[in-house]
C-alpha cells in the first residue's frame, strides 16, 4: 500500500516565513507554533540558507525501533503513528531521530509527529514542499 | 495567556518581573498605541537619550502569532540621533517569538556596567556575560556563538548590535536573525550605552 509524505524539494528557495508551520498548528485548532511538527530553522542568518526539517516517513524508522512501550507503530508504507495513550514520555524517539523531526509537547510531555496529512504543503508560497510518495 | 503581560527588565539590578497591564489592552489594540503609553509612564522627561534613564519599549501586535505572517515588532525609545521620540519597526521572527515566550511587551530600562546579552526563555529570564562578545570585529561571528550556546532555532530570535552601535555611531541598528532591522534613530548606540549587547 503506498503511503504519502511532506517532501522537502529544495530549501535553498525558502525564506524562513514559517507559513508551514503556523498552518501545522492550525490543522490543530491552535496558534502559535508550539505544537508544530514542521520547523524551519536558520544555518547562520538568511546568507546562509534555511533548512526544513519534517518527518520523511522512513520506511524503516529508528523512532520507532527504541520507543519501550509500543506507543509509535509502523505506518503501512512508511513513517509511525503515535498512540498518546501509551507514552511515557521518555523521549528517546527524540534522540532516535537523525533528522531531529520528532518534535515535543512540553505540555503533555509527549513527542510531536508529523501526521502526514500534507496541510503544510497548501501554504509554502514559494512551492518548497510537495505531498508524495514515500520513496524506498 | 499571553493577554496583557508585560515582561520588565531592569539592567542596573538584574532583575526581571512581569506584570499584568490587559486594562492597558482592554482599551488599546497593541503595537504602538501600547508602546507609546508604557514609553510615557516609564520615560523621564529630561532623560539623556544615552543615560542608563532612557528605557527601549519593545510590542507587538493584536494579531501577532494568530495571523501569518507579516508581523513586526515595534521599538519605542528616545532617540539618540534626534533627541525626540524613536520608533523603529522590524520584521522577521522576532514579533513571534516575543508572543510565543508569553508577552505582549517588553520593558527595559537601566544599564549593566559590564557588557552582557540577556537570553528570555520563556518565563526565565538570563543575564549573561558578554564581555568577550564586545568589539569582536565580525558580527556574524558574533551571532554564531550565540546561536549555539542558546537553545531555540527556529522559533527564538536574536536581536544584536555592532561596532557601530558600541562606537554610538547615532544611528547604529540593531539586527534581528542576521537580516531584519531596527533601522531607524539609533537603538544600536542607545543599547550599547547599556552595555546590551545581545537580547
Amino acid at each position: 500500500m503506498s503511503a504519502k509524505r511532506v517532501s522537502v524539494l529544495d530549501s535553498d528557495r525558502c525564506v524562513g516565513c514559517q507559513l508551514c508551520m503556523f498552518a501545522c498548528n492550525r490543522r490543530l485548532g491552535y496558534s502559535g507554533l508550539g505544537l508544530s511538527a514542521i520547523l524551519v530553522k536558520s544555518i547562520g542568518g538568511i546568507e546562509k540558507g534555511f533548512t526544513v526539517i519534517v518527518c520523511r516517513a522512513c520506511p524503516d524508522p529508528p523512532c520507532q525501533k527504541v520507543c519501550p512501550t509500543g506507543a509509535l507503530t509502523v505506518r503501512v508504507g512508511g513513517g509511525v503513528k503515535l498512540n498518546p495513550d501509551k507514552c511515557i514520555g521518555c523521549g528517546h524517539c527524540r534522540e532516535a531521530c537523525p533528522f531531529g523531526a520528532i518534535f515535543w509537547n512540553y505540555e503533555l510531555n509527549k513527542p510531536i509527529v508529523c501526521l502526514y496529512c500534507g496541510y503544510c504543503v497548501k501554504y509554502c508560497p514559494y512551492k518548497i514542499l510537495a505531498f508524495e510518495e514515500v520513496r524506498r | 495567556m499571553t493577554y496583557g503581560k508585560v515582561l520588565n527588565i531592569d539592567l542596573s539590578r538584574k532583575r526581571s518581573w512581569v506584570e499584568d497591564r490587559s486594562e492597558l489592552f482592554d482599551s488599546r489594540i497593541g503595537g504602538v498605541s501600547v508602546g507609546i503609553k508604557l514609553l510615557e509612564e516609564e520615560l523621564p522627561k529630561s532623560a539623556d537619550p544615552l543615560g542608563p534613564e532612557n528605557v527601549i519599549v519593545f510590542t507587538v501586535g493584536l494579531l501577532t502569532g494568530v495571523y501569518p505572517m507579516a508581523s513586526k515588532t515595534i521599538a519605542l525609545f528616545k532617540s539618540p540621533l534626534t533627541g525626540n521620540l524613536g520608533e523603529s519597526h522590524a520584521g522577521g521572527r522576532s514579533a513571534v517569538a516575543i508572543r510565543s515566550a508569553g508577552y505582549e511587551a517588553i520593558v527595559i530600562k537601566g544599564a549593566s556596567e559590564t557588557p552582557i546579552y540577556v537570553a528570555i526563555h520563556g518565563e526565565r529570564v538570563f543575564f549573561r556575560d558578554a564581555s568577550g562578545l564586545w568589539s569582536v570585529g565580525s558580527s556574524l561571528t558574533v551571532g554564531r556563538v550565540i546561536r549555539e550556546r542558546e537553545p531555540g532555532a527556529g522559533i527564538r530570535s536574536i536581536m544584536r548590535i555592532g561596532i557601530a552601535g558600541e562606537r554610538l555611531v547615532r544611528y547604529a541598528c540593531v539586527t534581528t536573525e542576521t537580516y531584519r532591522h531596527f533601522g531607524r534613530l539609533g537603538l544600536g548606540a542607545y543599547s550599547a550605552v547599556r552595555s546590551l549587547k545581545h537580547w
